[in-house]
């Protein structure tokens, strides 16, 4: 009977190009999910203008707002939520995520959209516009949702590659919509724009991935945290990096990992409870490979390639 | 009330938006103007052509007029989504494995692991020679003599050997009830012990809960020397100058560094320079002293090694001392202010008591004169 996969240079490779399928397998739903709003949207919108209420139809309603609006929904409310889904956090925690990041994409859907049209009305060509908004619509939905998910701030790279992301995707939306392909071409382009934004946060996280740490015991035993950032927090808090939950004595920010000259500290962010490396109390410390970290119940082992 | 509010906050914007549109493209700015005057003054029906001349029908994603799917179509679409994206979470959920009964995990990190189940029995730590393992680990030759007896639905450790390197929980030990949870060090496999019918907190164990830093020194007197090599122990900041060319190490009050803990023994080990390098041996036999994880008895040290004293952790460093210098340029730098002050001072003595002395004068003066 297995207990604990093998933790090497092979495995870790193997286990980032999964991530970054499910991270993609996830944009590509977000894409799909903005599409089916997109449709639903047009037969309210439809109803809506023959019942007639005044003002509210044609002005904010407007066509092209719904459409920004809703793609930015779309991405945004899966995109928020992919790390969690991930490291299989608590469904009302997912929830809220979701709920959140609904609101925060459909307004920056509707900003970036906004923009661009602006723009066509400048007189700039509409095919640059559209660009421009994708890009623009890539960078802040990955700005949101690392500004708003953890402690750790933003993260310019990560937030960049999602821009490129986004550009890709809306250009390939672009040549879609150029070629005429047939069937739903609106379809189509909406995927693969969510596909490509979650594939370059996904590629772009891969090659910062050389550490991770193996839950040894309890409830979540067996779990695989990857670390790439430069800096986690551990603890029990749904705004942690890392959730340690139903494990005894571990409390809201319990320990505080970063990297300095390429190599991993861990820190006691709580002076009341206790972080053990190897069996003894530390309060900052450098970790070697195959260290047992020991926070309140849990056990964790690091490892590094 | 809140549509007056509404109103004004529109009339703001789009004066926003037409200086933005005055600066691209002038020639558009008076009809927008006129819109804007239009859409703020009168009611709503005129609000609808400003709209419609910043918003023209070119759709922006070009949506089409006729769509694929029907509204309840497009939602059970969107329902069918989510669904997938809990399927996705579900799949996610790490697998716990309840086993019944005793046994042992490898946790080496290139492991496959797979447990292995404990016989209730008294048996020795022998069997694990014969687990099949991906890459040969060195254990001790002595493993027979570590026994396992059952004690209340667990298992009682004793190590008759001293020279077997067995650590419980990171430290040795040579009798312990085993816990749920506990880890094993046999030679250079780790093995975590699980049981669930004992959970961790159920047996106590003696441990020093109140945590000090359990090493100490006389602190050295005078500046320091370049090149004196530094310990530090493991999980804090404090650094131990190797002031002399003979420390010794030890629980005793009378060693250079004192370390206080039940594992050392009163005069323990030694450290002491030869030639340039610097030395570290073992003082009795019975105790351990390790570097690098080697149980050694006389060894020489590197910079960066690791040495472990019974069961406290030291890293060695021969990097030079810097700290002092700095601390003596700030006490000279001081030292030169408070010369400056001082001659300052009795500069403006002087000059008050030669003002005295002609104020002095003039009051003689000119008591004379009257």
């Amino acid at each position: 009977m297995r207990c604990f996969k093998e933790l090497n240079f092979y495995s870790l490779f193997f286990m980032k190009s999964t991530r970054t399928l499910y991270y993609s397998t996830l944009g590509l739903l977000g894409g799909l999910c903005g599409w089916t709003l997109m449709q639903s949207g047009f037969h309210v919108f439809d109803a809506l203008s023959i019942s007639g209420i005044t003002g509210l139809n044609i002005v904010w309603l407007n066509k092209f707002i719904y459409e920004g609006a809703l793609i930015g929904l779309g991405l945004g409310m899966v995109l928020q939520a992919r790390v969690s889904l991930w490291y299989h956090h608590d469904l009302v925690h997912i929830m809220s995520k979701i709920f959140f990041g609904a609101v925060v994409g459909s307004a920056t859907g509707l900003f970036c959209f906004g923009l661009g049209h602006f723009m066509q009305i400048w007189h700039i060509s509409p095919i640059l516009s559209r660009l421009t908004s994708w890009t623009l619509l890539g960078l802040f939905i990955v700005g949101t949702t690392e500004y708003f998910r953890s402690h750790s701030g933003i993260l310019l790279p990560r937030i960049i590659s999602g821009g490129i992301g986004g550009f890709i995707g809306g250009g390939i939306f672009e040549l879609l919509m150029l070629y005429q392909m047939s069937g739903p071409e609106h379809l189509y382009g909406l995927v693969l724009a969510g596909f490509s934004i979650s594939l370059f946060i996904g590629l772009y996280e891969n090659s910062v991935t050389s550490f991770a740490l193996r839950v040894l015991t309890g409830k979540q035993e067996g779990q695989i945290f990857l670390l790439d950032q430069n800096s986690f927090t551990l603890g029990y808090s749904s705004q942690n990096d890392f959730i340690l939950n139903g494990y005894a004595e571990v409390c809201n920010l319990h320990a505080h990992i970063y990297k300095k000259d390429n190599q991993l500290f861990i820190e006691n962010t709580d002076a009341d409870s206790e972080v053990l490396v190897n069996y003894r109390q530390v309060d900052q410390q450098a970790m070697k490979k195959g260290d047992v970290i020991k926070i309140g119940t849990a056990q964790l082992q690091y490892y590094e390639i | 009330m809140f549509s007056q509010i509404f109103r004004n906050l529109c009339a703001c914007a789009s004066s926003v938006g037409l200086i933005f549109i005055s600066v691209f493209y002038s020639t558009l700015l008076p009809a927008a103007e006129d819109a804007v005057t239009e859409s703020v003054l009168n009611e709503d029906d005129t609000l609808l052509s400003f709209t419609d001349y910043l918003f023209p029908e070119t759709y922006f994603l070009k949506i089409d007029n006729n769509p694929l799917l029907t509204f309840a179509a497009s939602l059970l679409l969107f329902a069918v989504v989510l669904l997938v994206v809990y399927a996705l979470w579900y799949l996610r959920k790490p697998k716990v494995s309840t086993l019944p009964g005793a046994g042992f995990k490898l946790l080496n990190l290139n492991e496959q692991s797979s447990f292995i189940p404990l016989k209730a029995e008294v048996q020795t730590l022998e069997f694990l020679t014969k687990i099949q393992t991906s890459q040969k680990y060195r254990l001790s030759a002595n493993l027979n003599r570590v026994t396992l007896t059952p004690h209340q639905n667990t298992f009682l450790v004793e190590d008759k050997n001293f020279k077997n390197a067995l650590l419980i929980n990171r430290r040795r030990s040579h009798r312990t009830i085993l816990c749920d949870n506990d880890v094993l060090d046999v030679g250079e496999m780790i093995l975590l012990y699980c049981n669930n019918d004992v959970p961790a907190g159920k047996i106590q164990r003696t441990t020093r809960m109140d945590y000090q830093l359990p090493v100490s020194q006389v602190k050295p007197k005078g500046p320091v020397q370049k090149g004196t090599p530094i310990l530090t122990p493991a999980g804090s900041q404090q650094e131990i100058l190797l002031v002399r060319n003979m420390n010794t190490l030890g629980s005793s009050n009378f060693n250079d560094v004192i370390i206080t803990s039940d594992e050392v023994a009163l005069i323990h080990a030694k450290i002491y320079k030869v030639g340039q390098s610097w030395k570290i041996i073992n003082l009795l036999n019975h105790e351990t002293t390790t570097v690098n994880g080697r149980r050694i008895d006389q060894r020489f040290l590197k910079d960066g090694d690791e040495i472990a004293v019974g069961d406290t952790l030291f890293k060695f460093s021969t990097s030079k001392v810097q700290t002092k210098q700095v601390r003596r340029l700030r006490t000279e730098t001081a030292k030169k202010e408070t010369a400056k002050k001082e001659t300052a001072k009795k500069e403006t003595a002087k000059k008050e008591t030669a003002k005295k002395e002609t104020a002095k004068k003039e009051t003689a003066k000119k008591s004379v004169k009257t």
